[in-house]
Protein backbone atom coordinates (compact mmCIF):
# COMPACT_ATOMS: atom_id res chain seq x y z
CA UNK A 1 0.00 0.00 0.00
CA UNK A 2 1.26 3.25 -0.81
CA UNK A 3 1.91 5.63 2.16
CA UNK A 4 -0.29 8.02 2.74
CA UNK A 5 -0.12 11.96 1.75
CA UNK A 6 -0.89 13.23 5.67
CA UNK A 7 1.29 11.02 8.37
CA UNK A 8 0.36 12.65 11.19
CA UNK A 9 -2.93 14.62 11.81
CA UNK A 10 -2.38 16.92 14.76
CA UNK A 11 -5.30 18.29 16.20
CA UNK A 12 -4.36 20.98 18.72
CA UNK A 13 -5.21 24.81 19.51
CA UNK A 14 -2.58 26.11 20.87
CA UNK A 15 -0.32 27.56 18.24
CA UNK A 16 2.93 27.64 20.82
CA UNK A 17 2.51 23.72 21.59
CA UNK A 18 2.02 23.38 17.00
CA UNK A 19 4.98 24.94 16.82
CA UNK A 20 6.67 22.96 19.22
CA UNK A 21 5.60 19.51 18.16
CA UNK A 22 6.64 20.01 14.42
CA UNK A 23 9.96 21.37 15.33
CA UNK A 24 9.79 17.99 18.07
CA UNK A 25 8.94 16.10 14.57
CA UNK A 26 11.56 17.48 12.51
CA UNK A 27 14.13 15.64 14.30
CA UNK A 28 12.60 12.76 13.18
CA UNK A 29 11.87 13.75 9.80
CA UNK A 30 8.45 13.27 10.17
CA UNK A 31 7.30 16.92 9.91
CA UNK A 32 6.68 16.70 6.05
CA UNK A 33 3.97 15.16 6.25
CA UNK A 34 2.33 16.55 9.07
CA UNK A 35 -1.53 18.28 9.01
CA UNK A 36 -2.38 20.55 11.27
CA UNK A 37 -6.41 21.11 12.39
CA UNK A 38 -7.13 23.94 15.39
CA UNK A 39 -10.45 22.27 15.93
CA UNK A 40 -12.54 19.19 16.71
CA UNK A 41 -15.16 19.93 14.34
CA UNK A 42 -12.77 20.59 11.39
CA UNK A 43 -10.60 17.48 12.10
CA UNK A 44 -14.15 15.56 11.87
CA UNK A 45 -14.84 17.26 9.00
CA UNK A 46 -11.41 16.30 7.46
CA UNK A 47 -11.44 12.53 8.27
CA UNK A 48 -14.65 11.83 7.66
CA UNK A 49 -13.96 13.32 3.98
CA UNK A 50 -10.42 12.06 3.05
CA UNK A 51 -10.39 9.03 5.06
CA UNK A 52 -12.56 5.58 4.41
CA UNK A 53 -10.94 2.81 5.61
CA UNK A 54 -14.03 0.31 4.33
CA UNK A 55 -13.41 1.42 0.68
CA UNK A 56 -9.83 1.07 1.11
CA UNK A 57 -9.09 4.54 0.67
CA UNK A 58 -5.23 5.48 0.99
CA UNK A 59 -5.94 8.88 2.81
CA UNK A 60 -5.84 7.67 6.27
CA UNK A 61 -3.20 9.27 8.46
CA UNK A 62 -0.69 6.49 10.58
CA UNK A 63 -1.25 8.70 13.80
CA UNK A 64 -3.39 10.91 15.03
CA UNK A 65 -1.84 13.13 17.77
CA UNK A 66 -4.70 14.58 19.67
CA UNK A 67 -5.44 17.33 22.25
CA UNK A 68 -8.54 17.02 24.53
CA UNK A 69 -8.54 20.79 24.82
CA UNK A 70 -10.49 22.21 21.72
CA UNK A 71 -12.90 24.67 20.56
CA UNK A 72 -16.14 23.50 19.39
CA UNK A 73 -15.67 19.82 19.69
CA UNK A 74 -13.77 18.83 22.67
CA UNK A 75 -11.03 16.05 22.16
CA UNK A 76 -12.37 13.10 23.86
CA UNK A 77 -15.67 14.10 21.52
CA UNK A 78 -13.75 13.67 18.08
CA UNK A 79 -12.14 10.58 19.77
CA UNK A 80 -15.70 8.79 20.71
CA UNK A 81 -16.68 9.65 16.53
CA UNK A 82 -13.64 8.57 15.24
CA UNK A 83 -13.68 5.58 16.96
CA UNK A 84 -17.62 4.51 16.50
CA UNK A 85 -17.27 5.68 12.84
CA UNK A 86 -16.59 2.39 10.44
CA UNK A 87 -14.65 4.82 8.16
CA UNK A 88 -11.83 5.93 11.14
CA UNK A 89 -12.27 3.39 13.96
CA UNK A 90 -9.27 1.51 13.15
CA UNK A 91 -6.72 4.92 13.30
CA UNK A 92 -4.34 4.88 16.09
CA UNK A 93 -5.01 7.85 17.93
CA UNK A 94 -2.66 8.74 21.14
CA UNK A 95 -3.73 11.72 23.28
CA UNK A 96 -1.09 14.30 23.71
CA UNK A 97 -2.32 16.40 26.64
CA UNK A 98 -1.67 18.64 29.46
CA UNK A 99 -4.25 17.22 31.90
CA UNK A 100 -2.70 14.99 34.24
CA UNK A 101 -6.69 14.22 35.99
CA UNK A 102 -7.87 10.77 36.25
CA UNK A 103 -10.93 11.10 34.70
CA UNK A 104 -9.97 12.34 31.23
CA UNK A 105 -7.23 9.15 31.26
CA UNK A 106 -9.68 6.66 32.20
CA UNK A 107 -12.03 7.85 29.86
CA UNK A 108 -9.85 8.19 26.67
CA UNK A 109 -8.85 4.54 27.63
CA UNK A 110 -12.74 3.92 27.54
CA UNK A 111 -12.87 5.34 24.68
CA UNK A 112 -10.68 2.91 22.26
CA UNK A 113 -7.47 5.35 23.21
CA UNK A 114 -4.40 3.63 21.74
CA UNK A 115 -2.18 5.37 24.26
CA UNK A 116 -2.37 8.47 26.71
CA UNK A 117 0.27 10.88 26.96
CA UNK A 118 1.03 14.15 29.09
CA UNK A 119 2.84 16.67 27.37
CA UNK A 120 6.33 17.86 29.34
CA UNK A 121 6.78 21.38 30.70
CA UNK A 122 10.27 20.75 29.77
CA UNK A 123 11.09 20.98 26.25
CA UNK A 124 13.90 18.03 26.03
CA UNK A 125 11.44 16.25 27.10
CA UNK A 126 8.72 17.56 25.27
CA UNK A 127 10.64 17.36 22.09
CA UNK A 128 11.72 13.78 23.13
CA UNK A 129 8.34 12.29 23.85
CA UNK A 130 6.52 13.70 20.31
CA UNK A 131 9.47 12.36 18.44
CA UNK A 132 9.63 9.03 19.83
CA UNK A 133 5.69 8.64 19.36
CA UNK A 134 5.49 10.11 15.85
CA UNK A 135 8.57 7.55 14.84
CA UNK A 136 6.83 4.23 16.87
CA UNK A 137 3.31 5.02 15.45
CA UNK A 138 4.67 5.96 11.18
CA UNK A 139 7.69 3.54 10.90
CA UNK A 140 7.23 0.82 13.48
CA UNK A 141 3.78 0.17 14.10
CA UNK A 142 1.69 -1.74 11.31
CA UNK A 143 -1.79 -0.59 11.26
CA UNK A 144 -4.88 -2.64 10.01
CA UNK A 145 -4.72 -1.07 6.64
CA UNK B 1 -50.99 6.52 83.16
CA UNK B 2 -52.42 7.30 86.86
CA UNK B 3 -53.77 9.77 88.31
CA UNK B 4 -50.59 9.69 90.03
CA UNK B 5 -51.08 13.07 92.10
CA UNK B 6 -54.79 13.36 92.94
CA UNK B 7 -54.48 9.72 94.56
CA UNK B 8 -51.16 9.93 96.06
CA UNK B 9 -50.31 12.34 99.36
CA UNK B 10 -48.75 15.59 98.11
CA UNK B 11 -45.32 14.84 99.91
CA UNK B 12 -42.03 16.34 98.49
CA UNK B 13 -40.92 12.57 97.64
CA UNK B 14 -43.72 12.46 95.24
CA UNK B 15 -43.84 15.19 93.67
CA UNK B 16 -40.06 14.74 92.75
CA UNK B 17 -40.78 11.18 91.62
CA UNK B 18 -43.85 12.86 89.20
CA UNK B 19 -41.28 15.05 87.96
CA UNK B 20 -38.43 12.27 87.18
CA UNK B 21 -40.59 10.39 85.37
CA UNK B 22 -41.75 13.49 83.25
CA UNK B 23 -38.39 14.69 82.49
CA UNK B 24 -37.57 11.35 81.86
CA UNK B 25 -40.65 10.86 79.15
CA UNK B 26 -39.94 14.18 77.70
CA UNK B 27 -36.34 13.27 77.29
CA UNK B 28 -37.15 10.48 74.36
CA UNK B 29 -39.21 12.94 72.26
CA UNK B 30 -38.03 14.46 68.91
CA UNK B 31 -41.01 17.06 67.62
CA UNK B 32 -42.25 20.28 68.83
CA UNK B 33 -46.09 18.96 68.39
CA UNK B 34 -44.80 15.64 70.51
CA UNK B 35 -44.01 17.81 73.60
CA UNK B 36 -46.90 20.15 73.20
CA UNK B 37 -49.12 16.67 73.15
CA UNK B 38 -47.73 14.99 75.99
CA UNK B 39 -47.77 17.48 78.38
CA UNK B 40 -51.26 18.11 77.94
CA UNK B 41 -52.40 14.78 78.46
CA UNK B 42 -49.64 14.29 80.94
CA UNK B 43 -51.09 17.18 83.24
CA UNK B 44 -54.88 15.68 82.85
CA UNK B 45 -54.05 12.12 83.06
CA UNK B 46 -50.87 11.92 85.66
CA UNK B 47 -51.39 15.13 87.58
CA UNK B 48 -54.64 15.02 87.54
CA UNK B 49 -55.50 18.24 86.20
CA UNK B 50 -59.27 18.67 84.50
CA UNK B 51 -57.68 20.09 81.98
CA UNK B 52 -54.43 21.34 80.25
CA UNK B 53 -53.01 23.56 76.72
CA UNK B 54 -50.84 25.74 75.31
CA UNK B 55 -51.37 29.30 73.77
CA UNK B 56 -49.17 31.45 71.88
CA UNK B 57 -49.60 34.48 70.25
CA UNK B 58 -49.36 34.78 66.42
CA UNK B 59 -47.73 37.54 64.60
CA UNK B 60 -50.66 39.35 63.38
CA UNK B 61 -51.15 39.95 67.43
CA UNK B 62 -53.81 36.75 67.68
CA UNK B 63 -53.68 34.54 70.42
CA UNK B 64 -53.81 30.59 68.79
CA UNK B 65 -54.89 27.79 71.46
CA UNK B 66 -53.07 24.37 70.55
CA UNK B 67 -53.03 20.83 72.10
CA UNK B 68 -55.79 21.08 74.46
CA UNK B 69 -57.06 18.65 76.55
CA UNK B 70 -59.57 16.32 77.44
CA UNK B 71 -60.34 17.28 73.51
CA UNK B 72 -64.16 16.73 73.97
CA UNK B 73 -65.69 18.76 76.45
CA UNK B 74 -64.95 22.15 78.29
CA UNK B 75 -61.25 23.34 77.10
CA UNK B 76 -62.99 24.75 73.98
CA UNK B 77 -64.38 27.55 75.69
CA UNK B 78 -61.23 28.90 76.62
CA UNK B 79 -60.59 30.46 73.06
CA UNK B 80 -63.97 31.94 73.36
CA UNK B 81 -63.45 33.69 76.16
CA UNK B 82 -61.73 37.18 75.62
CA UNK B 83 -61.37 37.39 79.48
CA UNK B 84 -59.03 34.29 79.22
CA UNK B 85 -57.32 35.76 75.72
CA UNK B 86 -56.27 38.58 77.75
CA UNK B 87 -54.98 36.19 80.59
CA UNK B 88 -52.89 34.97 78.18
CA UNK B 89 -51.30 38.40 76.66
CA UNK B 90 -50.42 39.25 80.32
CA UNK B 91 -48.57 36.14 81.05
CA UNK B 92 -46.76 36.22 77.92
CA UNK B 93 -45.80 40.03 78.49
CA UNK B 94 -44.77 39.81 82.27
CA UNK B 95 -43.74 36.03 82.26
CA UNK B 96 -45.20 35.48 85.56
CA UNK B 97 -47.37 32.79 86.29
CA UNK B 98 -50.93 34.13 86.62
CA UNK B 99 -53.94 32.13 88.68
CA UNK B 100 -57.68 32.95 86.93
CA UNK B 101 -61.17 31.31 88.36
CA UNK B 102 -63.17 31.91 84.88
CA UNK B 103 -67.10 32.01 84.83
CA UNK B 104 -67.49 30.62 81.32
CA UNK B 105 -68.22 27.32 82.60
CA UNK B 106 -71.11 25.98 85.26
CA UNK B 107 -69.60 26.12 88.08
CA UNK B 108 -66.87 27.21 89.00
CA UNK B 109 -63.26 27.06 87.48
CA UNK B 110 -59.59 27.97 88.26
CA UNK B 111 -56.97 28.20 85.54
CA UNK B 112 -53.11 28.30 85.99
CA UNK B 113 -51.28 29.83 83.69
CA UNK B 114 -47.61 29.33 83.26
CA UNK B 115 -45.00 30.86 81.10
CA UNK B 116 -43.14 28.56 79.08
CA UNK B 117 -39.28 30.46 78.57
CA UNK B 118 -37.71 29.81 75.11
CA UNK B 119 -34.17 31.83 75.00
CA UNK B 120 -34.77 35.31 76.78
CA UNK B 121 -38.88 35.88 76.74
CA UNK B 122 -41.57 33.99 76.88
CA UNK B 123 -43.06 32.24 73.67
CA UNK B 124 -45.63 30.21 74.88
CA UNK B 125 -48.38 29.96 77.54
CA UNK B 126 -49.46 26.36 79.49
CA UNK B 127 -52.58 26.68 81.23
CA UNK B 128 -53.62 23.93 83.79
CA UNK B 129 -57.57 24.01 84.74
CA UNK B 130 -59.15 22.69 87.72
CA UNK B 131 -63.07 22.65 88.24
CA UNK B 132 -62.66 24.03 91.61
CA UNK B 133 -63.05 27.68 92.94
CA UNK B 134 -59.34 27.04 94.48
CA UNK B 135 -57.27 28.01 95.77
CA UNK B 136 -55.19 25.65 94.75
CA UNK B 137 -51.59 24.53 96.88
CA UNK B 138 -48.46 26.30 96.50
CA UNK B 139 -47.31 22.79 96.16
CA UNK B 140 -49.30 22.34 93.14
CA UNK B 141 -48.18 25.35 91.51
CA UNK B 142 -44.44 24.54 92.01
CA UNK B 143 -44.77 21.37 90.28
CA UNK B 144 -46.30 23.30 87.10
CA UNK B 145 -44.05 25.51 87.38
CA UNK B 146 -41.33 22.65 87.06
CA UNK B 147 -43.07 20.88 84.60
CA UNK B 148 -43.43 24.30 82.17
CA UNK B 149 -39.47 25.07 82.72
CA UNK B 150 -39.07 21.15 81.31
CA UNK B 151 -41.28 22.16 78.78
CA UNK B 152 -39.32 24.81 77.79
CA UNK B 153 -36.31 23.39 78.31
CA UNK B 154 -37.33 20.65 75.79
CA UNK B 155 -38.34 22.90 73.11
CA UNK B 156 -35.47 24.45 73.05
CA UNK B 157 -33.27 21.70 72.83
CA UNK B 158 -35.43 20.10 69.94
CA UNK B 159 -35.24 23.67 68.71
CA UNK B 160 -31.06 24.00 69.09
CA UNK B 161 -30.84 20.14 67.76
CA UNK B 162 -32.95 21.51 64.54
CA UNK B 163 -30.65 24.38 63.84
CA UNK B 164 -27.40 22.44 64.66
CA UNK B 165 -28.77 19.65 61.65
CA UNK B 166 -29.38 22.91 59.47
CA UNK B 167 -26.15 24.20 60.72
CA UNK B 168 -24.22 20.75 59.48
CA UNK B 169 -26.21 20.41 56.53
CA UNK B 170 -25.08 23.85 55.47
CA UNK B 171 -21.41 22.96 55.84
CA UNK B 172 -21.53 19.55 54.23
CA UNK B 173 -22.89 21.42 51.21
CA UNK B 174 -20.23 24.20 51.64
CA UNK B 175 -17.70 21.41 51.73
CA UNK B 176 -19.09 20.09 48.92
CA UNK B 177 -19.09 22.94 47.04
CA UNK B 178 -15.60 23.92 47.95
CA UNK B 179 -14.40 20.35 46.55
CA UNK B 180 -16.23 21.30 43.06
CA UNK B 181 -13.86 24.27 43.09
CA UNK B 182 -10.78 22.71 44.14
CA UNK B 183 -11.21 20.12 41.57
CA UNK B 184 -12.06 22.40 38.75
CA UNK B 185 -9.11 24.54 39.84
CA UNK B 186 -6.77 21.96 39.53
CA UNK B 187 -8.06 20.88 36.30
CA UNK B 188 -7.30 24.04 35.00
CA UNK B 189 -4.21 24.53 36.49
CA UNK B 190 -2.97 21.31 35.28
CA UNK B 191 -4.24 22.32 31.52
CA UNK B 192 -3.62 26.03 31.48
CA UNK B 193 -1.34 26.85 33.57
CA UNK B 194 1.21 24.31 31.96
CA UNK B 195 0.91 25.22 28.88
CA UNK B 196 2.13 29.20 28.84
CA UNK B 197 5.16 27.33 30.88
CA UNK B 198 5.93 24.95 27.99
CA UNK B 199 5.65 27.38 25.80
CA UNK B 200 8.02 29.70 27.36
CA UNK B 201 10.98 26.83 27.91
CA UNK B 202 10.34 25.66 24.55
CA UNK B 203 10.67 29.05 22.79
CA UNK B 204 13.50 30.20 25.56
CA UNK B 205 15.18 27.09 24.35
CA UNK B 206 14.38 27.56 20.17
CA UNK B 207 16.47 31.29 20.83
CA UNK B 208 19.46 29.91 22.38
CA UNK B 209 19.60 26.79 19.75
CA UNK B 210 18.95 28.61 16.99
CA UNK B 211 20.31 31.85 17.95
CA UNK B 212 22.48 31.46 20.72
CA UNK B 213 25.89 31.98 18.89
CA UNK B 214 25.43 35.24 18.50
CA UNK B 215 24.61 36.72 22.08
CA UNK B 216 26.78 37.80 24.08
CA UNK B 217 27.57 35.50 27.84
CA UNK B 218 25.35 37.78 29.70
CA UNK B 219 23.02 37.46 27.18
CA UNK B 220 22.63 33.78 27.39
CA UNK B 221 22.99 33.91 30.81
CA UNK B 222 19.91 35.62 31.32
CA UNK B 223 17.44 33.91 29.31
CA UNK B 224 19.12 30.67 30.83
CA UNK B 225 17.20 32.43 34.30
CA UNK B 226 14.36 32.59 32.39
CA UNK B 227 13.98 29.60 31.19
CA UNK B 228 15.15 27.76 35.08
CA UNK B 229 12.53 30.05 36.70
CA UNK B 230 9.99 28.82 34.35
CA UNK B 231 10.70 25.15 34.63
CA UNK B 232 10.67 25.70 38.26
CA UNK B 233 7.03 27.04 38.16
CA UNK B 234 6.18 23.75 36.49
CA UNK B 235 7.56 21.76 39.49
CA UNK B 236 5.41 24.13 41.86
CA UNK B 237 2.21 23.55 40.12
CA UNK B 238 2.98 19.87 39.73
CA UNK B 239 3.68 19.53 43.49
CA UNK B 240 0.59 21.82 43.92
CA UNK B 241 -1.54 19.31 41.82
CA UNK B 242 0.06 16.31 43.93
CA UNK B 243 -1.01 17.28 47.42
CA UNK B 244 -4.25 18.56 45.88
CA UNK B 245 -4.97 15.28 44.06
CA UNK B 246 -3.97 13.59 47.51
CA UNK B 247 -6.72 15.73 49.43
CA UNK B 248 -9.23 13.93 47.41
CA UNK B 249 -8.59 10.70 45.72
CA UNK B 250 -10.09 7.89 48.18
CA UNK B 251 -7.77 5.65 50.56
CA UNK B 252 -7.76 2.23 48.79
CA UNK B 253 -6.82 0.39 52.51
CA UNK B 254 -4.67 -2.57 52.28
CA UNK B 255 -2.15 -4.50 54.48
CA UNK B 256 1.19 -3.12 53.89
CA UNK B 257 4.51 -4.64 53.91
CA UNK B 258 6.73 -1.22 54.93
CA UNK B 259 9.67 -3.41 55.06
CA UNK B 260 9.04 -3.73 51.32
CA UNK B 261 8.51 -0.53 50.45
CA UNK B 262 11.51 1.12 52.12
CA UNK B 263 13.33 -1.41 50.35
CA UNK B 264 11.65 -0.76 47.30
CA UNK B 265 12.10 2.88 47.76
CA UNK B 266 15.79 3.11 48.46
CA UNK B 267 16.74 1.15 45.70
CA UNK B 268 14.23 3.97 43.32
CA UNK B 269 16.54 6.43 44.97
CA UNK B 270 19.75 5.08 44.40
CA UNK B 271 18.66 4.13 40.81
CA UNK B 272 18.25 7.97 40.71
CA UNK B 273 21.65 8.39 41.27
CA UNK B 274 23.92 5.70 41.43
CA UNK B 275 26.98 8.11 42.45
CA UNK B 276 25.37 9.32 46.00
CA UNK B 277 26.83 7.37 48.99
CA UNK B 278 25.20 6.63 51.49
CA UNK B 279 24.89 3.98 54.17
CA UNK B 280 20.89 2.77 55.09
CA UNK B 281 20.02 0.89 57.69
CA UNK B 282 16.75 -1.24 57.87
CA UNK B 283 15.31 -1.88 61.04
CA UNK B 284 12.36 -4.15 62.19
CA UNK B 285 9.08 -2.52 60.65
CA UNK B 286 6.22 -4.22 61.36
CA UNK B 287 3.32 -4.04 58.77
CA UNK B 288 0.64 -1.58 58.76
CA UNK B 289 -2.57 -0.17 56.62
CA UNK B 290 -3.06 2.18 54.62
CA UNK B 291 -3.29 2.99 51.00
CA UNK B 292 -0.08 1.55 49.09
CA UNK B 293 0.60 4.49 46.50
CA UNK B 294 0.34 7.17 49.54
CA UNK B 295 2.32 5.65 52.16
CA UNK B 296 4.97 5.17 49.52
CA UNK B 297 4.97 8.59 48.67
CA UNK B 298 5.59 9.72 51.95
CA UNK B 299 8.04 6.88 52.45
CA UNK B 300 9.85 8.50 49.04
CA UNK B 301 9.66 12.37 50.37
CA UNK B 302 11.02 11.40 53.92
CA UNK B 303 13.40 9.23 52.60
CA UNK B 304 14.75 11.31 49.60
CA UNK B 305 14.79 14.05 52.06
CA UNK B 306 17.41 12.49 54.45
CA UNK B 307 19.33 11.30 51.62
CA UNK B 308 19.24 14.83 50.22
CA UNK B 309 19.73 16.60 53.17
CA UNK B 310 22.78 14.20 54.17
CA UNK B 311 24.92 14.93 51.00
CA UNK B 312 28.56 16.04 51.80
CA UNK B 313 28.44 14.44 55.14
CA UNK B 314 31.16 11.71 55.64
CA UNK B 315 29.77 8.57 56.54
CA UNK B 316 26.36 10.25 55.47
CA UNK B 317 23.65 7.38 57.27
CA UNK B 318 19.88 6.68 57.20
CA UNK B 319 18.25 4.89 59.04
CA UNK B 320 14.92 3.15 59.39
CA UNK B 321 12.94 1.71 62.29
CA UNK B 322 10.06 1.56 64.51
CA UNK B 323 9.00 1.80 67.98
CA UNK B 324 6.44 0.62 69.25
CA UNK B 325 4.43 2.56 71.62
CA UNK B 326 1.00 1.38 73.47
CA UNK B 327 -1.84 1.82 71.13
CA UNK B 328 0.10 2.85 68.13
CA UNK B 329 3.17 1.55 65.68
CA UNK B 330 5.57 4.69 65.22
CA UNK B 331 7.68 4.63 62.38
CA UNK B 332 11.09 6.85 61.60
CA UNK B 333 13.15 7.93 59.34
CA UNK B 334 16.50 9.18 60.93
CA UNK B 335 19.79 11.23 58.94
CA UNK B 336 23.19 13.23 60.44
CA UNK B 337 23.21 15.48 58.06
CA UNK B 338 22.48 19.50 57.99
CA UNK B 339 19.51 19.04 60.46
CA UNK B 340 16.98 21.93 61.19
CA UNK B 341 16.72 24.35 64.42
CA UNK B 342 14.15 23.14 66.60
CA UNK B 343 13.04 27.07 66.38
CA UNK B 344 11.28 26.68 62.52
CA UNK B 345 9.83 24.03 63.81
CA UNK B 346 5.99 25.38 63.41
CA UNK B 347 7.26 25.74 58.95
CA UNK B 348 8.62 22.81 58.87
CA UNK B 349 5.35 21.17 57.09
CA UNK B 350 4.07 24.23 55.33
CA UNK B 351 3.23 24.42 52.10
CA UNK B 352 6.04 26.38 49.65
CA UNK B 353 8.04 26.46 53.20
CA UNK B 354 11.48 25.73 53.31
CA UNK B 355 13.99 26.16 55.91
CA UNK B 356 17.02 26.26 53.58
CA UNK B 357 17.89 27.97 50.76
CA UNK B 358 17.07 26.93 47.01
CA UNK B 359 20.77 27.27 46.35
CA UNK B 360 21.99 24.85 49.04
CA UNK B 361 19.32 22.41 48.80
CA UNK B 362 16.99 22.00 45.65
CA UNK B 363 13.27 21.34 45.99
CA UNK B 364 9.76 23.38 46.48
CA UNK B 365 9.10 22.90 49.94
CA UNK B 366 6.06 20.65 49.21
CA UNK B 367 7.37 17.21 50.31
CA UNK B 368 6.71 17.19 53.68
CA UNK B 369 3.05 19.13 53.52
CA UNK B 370 2.29 16.28 51.12
CA UNK B 371 3.73 13.86 54.12
CA UNK B 372 1.55 15.61 56.64
CA UNK B 373 -1.75 15.40 54.50
CA UNK B 374 -1.34 11.98 53.75
CA UNK B 375 -0.47 10.93 57.46
CA UNK B 376 -3.51 12.62 58.69
CA UNK B 377 -5.98 11.29 56.12
CA UNK B 378 -4.50 7.86 57.12
CA UNK B 379 -5.72 9.21 60.92
CA UNK B 380 -2.02 8.90 62.27
CA UNK B 381 0.07 11.24 63.87
CA UNK B 382 3.26 13.09 62.15
CA UNK B 383 6.18 14.75 64.03
CA UNK B 384 9.88 15.67 63.74
CA UNK B 385 12.57 16.44 65.88
CA UNK B 386 16.67 18.21 64.51
CA UNK B 387 19.37 20.05 65.36
CA UNK B 388 21.75 21.66 62.83
CA UNK B 389 24.61 19.95 61.48
CA UNK B 390 23.46 16.69 63.73
CA UNK B 391 20.62 15.69 61.57
CA UNK B 392 16.85 15.22 61.62
CA UNK B 393 14.58 12.41 62.87
CA UNK B 394 10.93 12.09 61.24
CA UNK B 395 8.13 9.85 63.32
CA UNK B 396 4.82 8.83 61.75
CA UNK B 397 2.30 6.73 62.72
CA UNK B 398 -0.62 5.18 61.19
CA UNK B 399 -3.80 3.66 62.63
CA UNK B 400 -3.45 0.10 63.67
CA UNK B 401 -6.61 -1.28 61.98
CA UNK B 402 -7.95 -0.83 58.79
CA UNK B 403 -10.28 1.97 59.04
CA UNK B 404 -13.78 2.91 56.47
Amino acid sequence: MKRADVEILLIEDNPADIELTLDALKRKNLANKVKVLTDGEEALEYLFNSCDLSANKAGCPYLILLDLKLPKVSGLEVLEKIRSDIRTKFIPVVVLTSSEEEKDRVESYNLGVNSYIVKPVEFDSFAGVVSEIGFYWVFLNKPPY
Amino acid sequence: MTEFIRNSEFNDRAYLDAFMKTAQYLAGLTTHEDVWNHIAELMVKFYGADSAGFARQLENGEIEFHNLMPTDRSCRAFPESQEFRESVREVLQTGFLALRTLTAFEGPYTVVLLPIVAGAETADVMFVGHVTAGPISKEILNVYLAVAGLAGTTVNKLFSEAELKKHRAHLEKLVFERTKELESFSYSASHDLRAPLRAIIGFTRKILDEKGTSFDSETTRMFGVIRDNAQRMGQLIDDLLRLSRLGRTELNWSKLSMEGLVKEVLAEIRSADPEREFEAEIGELPEAYGDRAMIRQVLLNLLANAVKFSRGKQDARIEVGSNKSPGEQVYYVRDNGAGFNMKYYNKLFGVFQRLVSESQFEGTGVGLAIVERVIQRHGGRVWAEGEINKGATFYFTLSPKEQQ
